[in-house]
């Protein structure tokens, strides 16, 4: 057991350092802190309403190149070890396809989190320069972006164990646009009748609801979430990755190379 | 190296100064050409584009959660519209944007009272006070949305019964500023409730700390006071003549009362000789 | 050390491209795999490696059935025209795969460096794989997997690509592992690398094997080369 988790380790680590020493991450994260501090720029045409500004459009900033990272990175992931032949040298050793999908998803997960963070690093001492003070709510909603982004990780691995890379990152993007219109869906839902309502309820139960890890909208009015709330996203959140690595993991279990 | 490449590299100092030289006449010939003759391309012609910004509800829906950010993309995109003039002069848009704004983000208290300043001076009173009736709905806390949208009713439509309506209703909320009860009061005196008038100088008289509106508050009382006894007046006037008095002066000529009093806030009084109401004129 | 027994696998076509193969491999024997390109040798070596899975038949390496991980844990595999991690350098590479078999991180560092000395790439071990030439690929891959010192070796089209140098160090690296007693599995086309390094062939066509011998006995006629031999089966099929 011991020497599985090493190997999930080796393997996460690997990915990650693969990962975080690719130009296209470097040139993501610059372009973001870019756009991030652009909104400083908006934000000083907008009749007093700099910090709003800056909040909305840097959250958004964020949110936006992180899923451009979780989407373009994760579903290449192990498509890219196929096509260059590195999957082979992993599984002809003796790494069970299982520790090899899981070290694939928390390498990617930490690459993930790094760039979070230094995307809101910069965002946070923007806003802390304009505020003189450390905004806890910003803080929360860029860990729930981390969160949605980790869940998409795993969706987009699932999707690319059985399909192209290219259609992987649009099912996942399907998956984003579907998950935050959710209370669009659930609405919609509740005023047609059962004939329509029932598969609309459906689609909302069963594809992720992406707007429990937005507090972007609330951070403008400085809102902290209960405590109630944060466990709720974290079951939420831990149920659903869980769910989709099983998932990808059946059907990657069964994959040919 | 042999001496063709030397030379050509001994005069390289040389070739820069002449290509830099050939780049500052072709930059100068250019210029001359924008600056001394007639513009060969009508550069004033300038595309108006207004605004298209999308319905409240259709916005929301395809915002995917970025809810405040598309709200603030609108609020950006209205100043440059309202900033930036249209040359149709109407800012036909403005309702429509601030309608948007506010349905994407409907606790973005700065909107609404942003547009319940500007969108009844471009023409748009009814659009502002149906904004302040949302911003009522969607920010029942805030004593600005009463506050401002009684203003929209006082100066555009001279409704003075609303606004004192909304002012008190402001004056309920937390964080009001003190003379919201007073503006209240002066609305409800102009739209000739007197009675609530006086009831709400009196409360802000013994309750404000601010000196300057508690003189004023009593000067308020003292000229209510004052139309309350040439009422009285009046009335006694009619028991004994069986008429009503033409002038104010009347009441003084046939001894009705000794004089008239000196009015604290000078607004001339006068009375309506069919009803027997006192009036205070207006300009 | 490795027997197949009754291999059969197809894709979309139902033809197989493996077709009920059987062959034995004893321990400390080098092993030639020969057949024209499409003959079902890569198949059979994926299939080895668990990277395919046999529709029929069974695999076994030592005691072992091949998916079991004591069995992976013996193994030394290289894949044909072997590449890496882009932005790994070789060093990294090498210990990367020593900790995929769990072998200590500290020891690790000295092996590497023995390893890529051994396959001479000591010189670029600081290299990041992608500036690597084919060859260094090749070179970087038998390194990689020699981490583990395996009992058995399988080794595909490990010769294909390189320079005549590199052919003949292969060549000298695969005979140094058999003095040590390893078995070596490999697979080809050239069939000049199999006679002079094979104990046994197996030649395979269409996913069947012709035959299987060494080298010498093979060759029955005086001056006939093993080409011809490999020919005149493949003909006669």
């Amino acid at each position: 057991m011991k020497a599985t988790f090493e190997k999930i380790r080796a393997i996460a680590y690997n990915t990650t350092r693969e990962t975080i020493r690719d130009k296209l991450l470097y040139s993501l994260i610059a372009f973001a802190v870019l756009v991030i501090a652009g909104s400083l720029l908006a934000g000083s045409v907008s009749l007093g309403q700099d910090v709003r500004v800056i909040e909305s459009f840097g959250l958004t900033a964020t949110l936006v190149f992180l899923l451009i990272i979780t989407i373009f990175i994760g579903t290449q992931l192990v498509w890219r070890e196929v096509e260059r032949k590195t999957i082979y040298m992993a599984l002809s050793k003796p790494v069970s396809r299982e520790a090899f999908y899981l070290g694939k998803f928390f390498g990617l997960a930490l690459t993930v989190a790094i760039s979070a963070i230094m995307m809101g690093m910069i965002f946070l001492i923007l806003i802390a320069v304009k505020t003189h003070g450390l905004n806890v709510s910003a803080l929360w909603a860029v860990l729930f972006i981390i969160l949605e982004a980790w869940l998409l990780i795993a969706a987009g691995l699932m999707f690319s164990s059985f399909t192209s890379p290219i259609a992987s990152a649009i099912y996942t993007f399907c998956l984003v646009l579907i998950g935050h219109s959710s209370s669009t869906v659930w609405s919609v839902a509740q005023k047609s009748r059962l004939v329509i309502k029932a598969p609309l309820e459906f689609v909302y139960y069963i594809f992720p609801n992406l707007e429990k890890f937005n507090l972007r909208n609330e951070v403008v009015y400085n809102f902290h979430p209960s405590a109630t709330q944060v466990l709720a996203v974290l079951l939420y959140f831990v149920a659903y990755t869980t769910f989709l690595l099983l998932l990808g993991l059946a059907i990657f279990r069964r994959d040919e190379f | 190296m042999n001496s063709k490449t030397a030379t050509f590299q001994r005069l390289t100092i040389l070739w820069v100064v002449i290509t830099l030289g050939f780049s500052y006449y072709a930059q100068l010939t250019f210029d001359s050409w924008l600056r001394f003759s007639p513009p060969m391309i009508n550069t004033t012609y300038n595309i108006y584009i207004e605004p298209q910004p999308l319905g409240g509800s259709v916005a929301k829906n395809m915002s995917f959660g970025m809810n405040e950010a598309l709200a603030d993309w609108y609020w950006l995109q209205m100043i440059q519209y309202y900033g930036g003039g249209d040359p149709n002069g109407q800012y036909r848009k403005l309702p429509e944007m601030f309608n948007t704004i506010t349905d994407l983000s409907p606790k973005f208290l700065e909107a609404y009272q942003t547009g319940l300043i500007i969108l009844p001076g471009e023409g748009y009173a009814d659009q502002a006070i149906s904004l302040g009736n949302k911003g009522m709905q969607n920010l029942p806390d805030s004593w600005e949305m009463p506050y401002y949208t009684g203003l929209v009713y006082h100066i555009y439509k001279k409704d003075y019964n609303a606004a004192a309506h909304l002012f008190d209703l402001a004056a309920s909320k937390p964080g009001a500023p003190a003379n919201t009860k007073y503006f209240a009061a002066i609305y409800y005196n102009s739209s000739d409730q007197r009675q609530i008038a006086y009831q709400i100088f009196q409360t802000v008289y013994s309750t404000t700390t601010d000196s300057f509106i508690k003189d004023r508050a009593g000067k308020y009382l003292t000229h209510l006071q004052i139309i309350f006894f040439l009422q009285d007046a009046t009335k006694t006037f009619h028991d004994r003549f069986g008429r009503y008095p033409s002038t104010l002066n009347e009441l003084v000529t046939k001894n009705v009362i000794i004089g008239i009093p000196d009015d604290p806030i000078n607004i001339p009084l006068s009375i309506n000789s069919q009803t027997g109401e006192i009036l205070e004129v207006r300009k | 050390m490795l027997e197949l027994k009754n291999i059969s696998k197809s894709f979309v076509d139902p033809k197989p491209v493996v077709d009920n193969l059987s062959l034995k491999v004893n321990t400390g024997e080098v092993f030639g795999f020969l057949g024209l390109n499409g003959a079902g040798k890569t198949t059979t070596v994926k299939m080895i490696a668990d990277l395919l899975f046999p529709d029929t038949g069974k695999i076994k390496i030592g005691k072992f059935d091949h998916t079991d991980m004591a069995a992976k844990q013996m193994i030394g595999f290289m894949p044909e025209q072997p590449q890496f991690y882009q932005h790994l350098k070789a060093y990294e590479v090498v210990e990367f795969a020593g900790e995929l078999f769990g072998l200590e991180k500290t020891t690790l560092k000295a092996k590497a460096d023995r390893l890529l000395n051994q396959v001479g790439l000591g010189e670029s071990k600081n290299l990041p794989a992608r500036k690597f030439s084919k060859g260094m690929h090749q070179r970087l891959a038998f390194a990689v997997a020699l981490v583990n010192d395996p009992e058995l070796l399988i080794l595909d089209e490990p010769l294909d690509g390189l320079d005549p140098i590199g052919r003949l160090d292969f060549k000298k690296l695969i005979l140094g592992l058999k003095k040590q007693g390893k078995t070596v599995f490999f697979s080809s086309h050239i069939l000049a690398d199999v006679e002079e390094l094979c104990d046994r062939v197996a030649i395979l066509h269409q996913g069947k094997i012709l035959t299987i011998d060494s080298p010498k006995n093979l060759v029955k006629k005086p001056g006939q080369t093993l080409e011809e031999v490999f020919v005149e089966k493949v003909r006669t099929k």
